[in-house]
């Protein structure tokens, strides 16, 4: 055996023990689990009783079938795609620019920082008590009273707005995405080393050529800030599509006439009693949200090429 | 003109313009403008963010009558200030205990955290970058595009295999897996500062004698330790306030596993749980849950910035 080969097998044998935490976890909570929530999506009305006890009955397309024939499939699909295609824009961008402020070093700007980063601390369970509260439907909704208190709504000839349980779709969604705005802060910490990583010296050639403060920003902040933006929005888009569970906290039924029932939630429930323990379907269900999710970022990673990446990559 | 290319800067200059002229021009009074506008810019969101938080601190000074009643005007501040919501979470004997129980479940969730998901994913990442493998490319590819799975496919699974394993109402399962891989977004992000070490420091590393262990923790890893100060920071975080992961492993038969979020919630905040409603003591629990956070987000906000520059080693 030469020492070229030696090596090569020494090299091989060392990546593999450093990355076989890695490999382990991916094959067991990753690659077992996506194939065997495939099979599952197959079955017709597959309750975890019914596996468990191996009677997983008949071998079919039926629960994609019925997904694509069921109403509320197509409603919180287009529920889920409205709330990504508005709050991912909207949330990146007034968070970008609240970090950009935040970036600069004036005076008391890290006691800034750390009240733009405060809902982000508050812990969820209590978070959800919290926002409930603001956003009551009632006239004691710290939002409604406010409304009264300022004379935009007469009391009680105007009747309170129910944020999350209304009727009008677009109540219910605005509130909702509303709600994303307190957390724009939470990716100040990202965005603010992102700042600061850009070199000074960009900056100071453009100010001896006069280039205008726009300018500046546009030609040369987001370009440098690239590899950071990019990366950013591939996860806002991820976990967006994925909203679900997490409505149930703020309306108990997913909003009126299923206002707020976005995919997630809707394979949530097929979990639930609400849904029949139906597990089968919510797999079907998920696999249809995973083709959409992955399509989207293939088409995402295309932009790549766009980003600047500094010395070798 | 080549050398003032802005004007208004050199005549706004006291020194340079005659002593009986002294003209203000428009950019000064535009740059006012600005800076008062920007001034107003922080305030304004500042105000919105600090609601939740005024919410919480101030209703957990609340009376219980105050908080379930309906009150007059903004109820944001209580008309009596009462410490009874204190009184009542920490003076009960029981409640302490559960707190306890609570508080020692989510530490060893957290220690697991903080130190097992940056080692693996550091060593991981090593490997990725300094190590030249077969099939590196395809496996990281692989990994990456793992994070396009939705949560919700791999959740019912993964339970079942858990409950297989007999892990469920155990913190095992919060637990075990931290020591696996940890992530291949933090992978990822630890690849790029890795990447960013000159090799010419490794090469000279391997002229001295250093084997792979040395070069490993000893040269590497403190380089980086800006971005694994970050992600410990992180992990902290999303240990300490994880509750959807405890929620689906561990049911309310098996209290001496409950984390401190679940103990709350159980306790507190669900529909079977015994004192229920008691938005001030909620709220009670809230603040004690959110000053660790605080306290760790103080001290480390200058790390979490700085550990997060892409070349930090540049300079």
């Amino acid at each position: 055996m030469t020492r070229k080969t030696k090596n090569k097998i020494k090299e091989n044998i060392v990546g593999y023990t450093l990355i076989f935490p890695l490999l382990l976890s991916l094959t067991v909570f990753t690659i077992y689990p996506l194939l065997l929530a495939l099979f599952q999506s197959f079955f017709k009305d597959l309750t975890i009783k019914k596996y468990m006890n191996y009677d997983w009955g008949t071998f079919g397309f039926d629960n994609y079938i019925h997904a694509f024939q069921d109403e509320s499939f197509w409603k919180s699909l287009r529920l889920t795609f409205t709330y990504t295609a508005i709050s991912v824009p909207l949330i990146l961008t007034l968070s970008f620019v609240a970090a950009y402020f935040l970036s600069k070093e004036f005076k008391g700007v890290k006691v800034f920082r750390i009240l733009y980063y405060l809902p982000c601390l508050i812990p969820g369970i209590v978070s959800a008590i919290i926002y409930k509260y603001m956003y009551a439907g009632d006239a004691y909704g710290f939002f409604n009273s406010l409304f009264y208190t300022l004379g935009i709504r007469n009391f009680p000839a105007d009747a309170a707005i129910a944020f999350f349980d209304s009727e009008q779709e677009a109540v219910a969604m605005i509130s909702f995405i509303s709600m994303g705005l307190f957390g724009i802060g939470g990716s100040s910490p990202f965005w603010i080393a992102g700042f600061k990583s850009i070199p000074k010296s960009y900056y100071e050639a453009a100010e001896i050529d006069g280039i205008s403060r726009p300018r500046i920003f546009f030609k040369i902040t987001i370009p440098m800030m690239s590899k950071y933006i990019f990366f950013q929005v591939i996860s806002a888009f991820i976990a967006a599509f994925q909203v679900g569970q997490g409505v149930l906290q703020f309306s108990a039924t997913g909003g009126k006439n299923g206002n707020l029932t976005f995919l997630g939630l809707t394979i949530y429930n097929s979990t639930q009693s609400v849904g029949g323990y139906n597990f089968g379907y919510a797999s079907a269900l998920s696999y249809i949200l995973f083709v959409i999710i992955a399509g989207l970022s293939i088409i995402l990673f295309r932009y790549n090429k766009f980003v600047y990446y500094e010395g070798d990559n | 003109m080549r050398g003032i290319t802005n004007m208004d800067s050199y005549i706004s200059n006291p020194h340079f313009q005659p002593k009986e002229m002294h003209i203000k021009p428009h950019s000064v009074y535009k740059e006012f403008a600005m800076k008062a506008f920007r001034i107003f810019l922080y305030c304004l969101p500042v105000i919105i963010f600090i609601f939740p938080f005024m919410v919480l601190i101030t209703r957990s000074f609340f009376s219980y009558e105050e908080s379930v009643g309906y009150t007059e005007g903004l109820g944001l501040f209580p008309k009596v200030w009462t410490l009874e919501s204190y009184k009542e979470a920490f003076g009960n004997e029981e409640i302490r205990n559960g707190l306890l129980t609570g508080l020692k479940n989510t530490m060893i969730i957290v220690v697991c955290n903080v130190i097992g998901v940056p080692l693996t994913a550091f060593m991981s990442a090593y490997a990725f970058t300094k190590i030249k493998f077969k099939f590196r490319k395809v496996i990281f590819t692989v990994a990456l595009g793992t994070i396009m799975i939705p949560g919700i496919l791999l959740m019912i699974p993964v339970y079942q295999i858990f409950w297989k394993m007999g892990w469920t109402n155990t913190i095992l399962p919060l637990t075990i897996p931290c020591f696996f891989g940890g992530g291949i977004l933090n992978i990822f992000m630890i690849m790029q500062f890795i990447r960013s070490i000159p090799k010419e420091i490794d090469e000279a590393a391997i002229l001295d004698g250093a084997n792979l262990p040395t070069r490993m923790f000893g040269l590497t890893l403190p380089l980086i330790k800006p971005i694994i100060i970050y992600l410990m920071v992180t992990c902290f975080f999303g240990a300490w306030n994880d509750f959807a992961g405890p929620l689906m492993y561990i049911k309310s038969t098996a209290p001496e596993s409950f984390t401190l979020n679940l103990y709350i919630y159980y306790e507190y905040l669900s529909e079977t749980s015994l004192v229920t409603m008691r938005p001030n003591v909620q709220m009670v629990f809230g603040v004690l849950m959110m000053i660790p956070m605080f306290v760790i987000f103080v001290i480390f906000q200058k790390h979490l910035v700085a550990g997060l520059t892409f070349g930090a080693v540049k300079e």
